[in-house]
């Protein structure tokens, strides 16, 4: 090890270092001078974090969500996929779509909310409905972009070694497609949690999203601050996890 | 047997290869009625299925055509798009200035990157709709939390495309400069700026669909005048109808600004080439 | 007739050596480039032809050794040195007028002053008619021509070219090459040109500087001595063929490989007045 890496690397360390201790410290001064229902230190928050772990609020309010998320991120997955992998392969149903397409896309999900709580009222499965309509249309995408990427050069290998359809999906398409399918569920992931926290918000006020506004209500900074630190961490992991995914299908692709 | 399946399995096999040769673009008059055909399809399973299984106060594509007169004679409705699309102009205005700046400073200055570096890394990958309870707390119910939300929103991919893109100026542009003995100001404004331009564009189209979402959320939640409360209000009072224009409103809004920025782009900067989002 | 060690030369280049960290990338090198003089530096891949060529415009700093040009140390890239990239380095956000005026309007000059040389420059490298197009237009040769049109622009007492043509097709690169040697006709600067083709450095280059080994090093410096003008006939003259399969031996030649270096060294030599004569290209 020389000398140069290893300063560069306690320079890049210091970084970090320097950059979490600075915001904890700034974090910790503005929460103790402002009053308390505008901003709370960390101290305040991080025991309020520990009091709402104990007394379960968290952990019940976790299960919720997490419930609504997992079932919603399946059906977004198989919907996503699928219809990809449909739209790939079929041109004339992709043609006839893409307007109506493009213009989901630009679509703030969020306003959709009202109408589905009218239509499907409040419980588990509108919310599931939530997280589906924010989260499928990436991995959609993502799959089609692929799926309709692939060479012909790479076809006609197959052709020319007379490999049969179901083969050919099995060791050409699929295989192809799915570092793209990944790249979307990344995507996915984050808008998935946008989409849960939304429902919690505006379906029935349970969950994270339920907790962080009951606690707006009460002016309980400590713990919407608590809380959106959780929820920082999920989105951390969450990402964590999409990138792990990708990197881990996307081992051939270059780029 | 053996014959049979033979043919069986090169006519499956020519099926799919065939796909990518198929797939030459049909003519623009075959695409416009497959695009209307898809669109009176879509309509009319909305409409016959909605009628039949749903209540009456459900929204239906000749309920909205219809509520379009109410709509637009409606006294608060232009204030309401007025308030939003304005907000979002001003938020992604606001975003674009921050985002380039900040964007910048954390792509050239390794320090700078350092110590921002993961707070811009934390606040893009998590749902920022978690932070309008506490924006509503410090800002109250006001049209201050709705830009703040909106602003928070949509700069974030701004700095990060920015820092992206400007991290990777060409090191041959650099070289370039330097021999040129190049004042470091000039490198900024000539070089690094424009470098980064493709990549506020590209943070920019992100933005402005996160934007919306931050407008609409912030609405529903502190109820202030704009869209999104015109959409709840009336759904809430069985206007559905009048409530899906409005929806209809913001999305086009959502597409004309992105034509617009297209638009300008191909206008204004001819060399422009589009890059990969990050 | 002054004989070679006696003019001044362009570039001086002392016991030049450069280490990252451990690694050392090359040690020893010291080579003159003269007045009006092209200088190839050939060398396998990764031997460091590039890294050298940067420390000696003052593009990187060297661990060891001087770089004089026009008898200034050289520690920031100095005036009157104008460098062409391998990957062309045009702004593509710049016109082609204006990525050629670009060292000229970099140091405050208005394009409109520019204006002139910036014409005659298109002209001399053939680029008439793109003036107003931007690079992504323009084919890879059209851009490189660009590129030695804006170093030219700011009229450089030396030249330096990295692998120039390296990223160009293998008939832009035939073309390019004897366009250069045209353009370089006309000016009289002294060039440095790195390339990993050896036709390449014996066409384009009055001396070759050989690197090889690792950390790589001068293993010599042969006079070419094929008159200018030179053109496509000169590829099929003997001297040439002597000179490249010289070059050729010492290049590939395999360390851990048993047969003897190249010992027909002899058969390049020439003494230097006889070069002088035979290149009637009087540069003192």
């Amino acid at each position: 090890m020389n000398r140069r890496t290893t300063r560069h690397r306690l320079r890049v360390l210091s970084g970090y270092v320097g950059g979490v201790l600075l915001g904890a410290v700034l974090w910790q001064v503005i929460g103790t001078i402002a009053p308390h229902e505008v901003f709370d230190s960390l101290s305040d928050t991080l025991a309020r974090l520990w009091q709402i772990i104990l007394d379960g609020t968290l952990g019940t309010a976790l299960w919720t969500s997490f419930q609504t998320y997992l079932v919603g991120m399946v059906f977004a997955l198989i919907i996503g996929a699928f219809g990809g992998l449909l739209l790939a392969r079929r041109q004339l149903l992709r043609i006839a779509l893409e307007p109506y397409a493009i213009a989901l896309y630009a679509t703030p999900m969020v306003g959709i909310i009202p109408f589905l709580l009218a239509l499907l009222g409040f419980g588990f499965w509108p919310k599931v409905v939530v997280i589906i309509l924010f989260a499928f249309f990436p991995v959609l995408l993502n799959t089609q972009r692929g799926a309709q990427s692939i060479s012909p050069e790479l076809l006609d290998v197959a052709r020319v070694y007379r490999t049969r359809e179901r083969d050919i999906w099995r060791h050409v398409i699929l295989p192809y497609t799915l570092p793209f399918l990944m790249t979307g569920v990344r995507q996915s992931l984050a808008r998935g949690l946008v989409g849960m926290i939304a429902a919690d918000f505006f379906l029935s006020s349970d969950g994270l999203g339920g907790l962080l506004i009951t606690a707006s209500e009460r002016f309980d900074t400590a713990e919407m601050l608590a809380i959106t630190l959780v929820i920082t961490v999920i989105g951390l992991a969450l990402m964590a996890i999409g990138r792990a995914l990708e990197n881990h299908f996307a081992r051939w692709r270059v780029g | 047997m053996t014959t049979n399946t033979k043919t069986a399995t090169r006519t499956r096999i020519a099926r799919v290869s065939s796909t990518p040769q198929a797939s030459t673009t049909p003519s623009r008059r075959k695409k416009i009625t497959l695009w209307a055909s898809a669109g009176l399809g879509i309509l009319v399973v909305w409409q016959v299925g909605f009628t039949l299984f749903a209540p009456a106060y459900i929204a239906t594509p000749i309920g909205a055509i219809l509520a379009i007169p109410t709509v637009f004679a409606d006294p608060i409705f232009f204030p309401d798009v007025a308030s939003t699309l304005g907000a979002v102009f001003e938020g992604l205005l606001i975003a674009i200035v921050a985002g380039t700046i900040i964007g910048l400073a954390m792509g050239r200055l390794p320090d700078v990157n350092r110590v921002l570096g993961m707070y811009v890394g934390a606040f893009y990958a998590i749902p920022l709709i978690a932070i309008v309870p506490l924006f509503t707390v410090w800002f109250g119910y006001t049209p201050q939390a709705r830009l703040a939300m909106i602003v928070l929103e949509a700069v974030l991919p701004i700095i990060y495309n920015v820092a992206e893109g400007s991290r990777i100026v060409s090191a041959t542009y650099l070289d370039v400069t330097r021999i040129h003995r190049v004042a470091w100001w000039r490198v900024w404004t000539g070089v690094v700026l424009p470098n980064a331009l493709p990549y506020v564009l590209a943070g920019l189209d992100l933005a402005i669909g996160r934007a919306l979402i931050g407008a609409v959320v912030a609405e529903f939640v502190t109820a202030i005048d704009g869209l999104g409360t015109y959409i709840l209000f009336n759904v809430h009072s069985f206007h559905q109808n009048e409530a899906v224009i409005a929806l209809i409103v913001v999305v086009i809004f959502a597409l004309v600004i992105r034509a617009l920025i297209n638009l300008a782009v191909r206008r204004g900067l001819p060399w422009y080439q589009p890059v990969k989002e990050a | 007739m002054p004989t070679v060690t006696e003019v001044e030369p362009m570039i001086h280049v002392d016991h030049l050596g450069k280490q990252y960290g451990e690694r050392t990338v090359f040690s020893d090198i010291s080579f003159d480039v003269n007045p009006g003089e092209i200088v190839s530096i050939v060398g396998p891949s990764g031997c460091g032809k590039t890294t050298l060529l940067r420390c000696v415009v003052g593009l990187m700093k060297p661990s060891h050794g001087t770089v004089l040009v026009s008898g200034t140390p050289v520690v920031d890239p100095p005036e009157g040195v104008a460098m062409v990239f391998q990957h062309f380095g045009l702004f593509p956000w710049k016109t082609i007028a204006a990525n050629v005026a670009y060292g000229l309007t970099a140091k405050g000059v208005s394009m409109k002053d520019a204006a002139p040389r910036v014409h005659e420059l298109i002209k001399l490298v053939g680029l008439e008619g793109f003036e107003k197009s931007y690079p992504y237009q323009l084919s890879g040769g059209m851009q490189q021509r660009a590129g030695l049109a804006r170093a030219l622009a700011v009229e450089p007492g030396v030249l330096v070219m990295d692998e120039p043509f390296a990223a160009l097709d293998a008939q832009t690169r035939d073309i390019l090459q004897l366009e250069l040697l045209r353009i370089w006709g006309t000016r009289s600067a002294a060039m440095m040109f790195v390339t990993h083709s050896i036709d390449e450095a014996v066409l384009m280059g009055d001396r070759i500087v050989i690197l090889r080994g690792r950390p790589s090093s001068i293993f010599d410096i042969v006079d070419v001595g094929i008159p200018h003008p030179r053109g496509r006939e000169t590829v099929d003259t003997d001297r040439f063929r002597t000179v490249r399969d010289y070059v050729w031996r010492a290049v590939m030649h395999d360390e851990a490989d048993d047969t003897p270096l190249p010992t027909d060294a002899d058969a390049v030599r020439i003494e230097p007045q006889s070069h002088r004569n035979m290149n009637g290209h009087d540069h003192g």
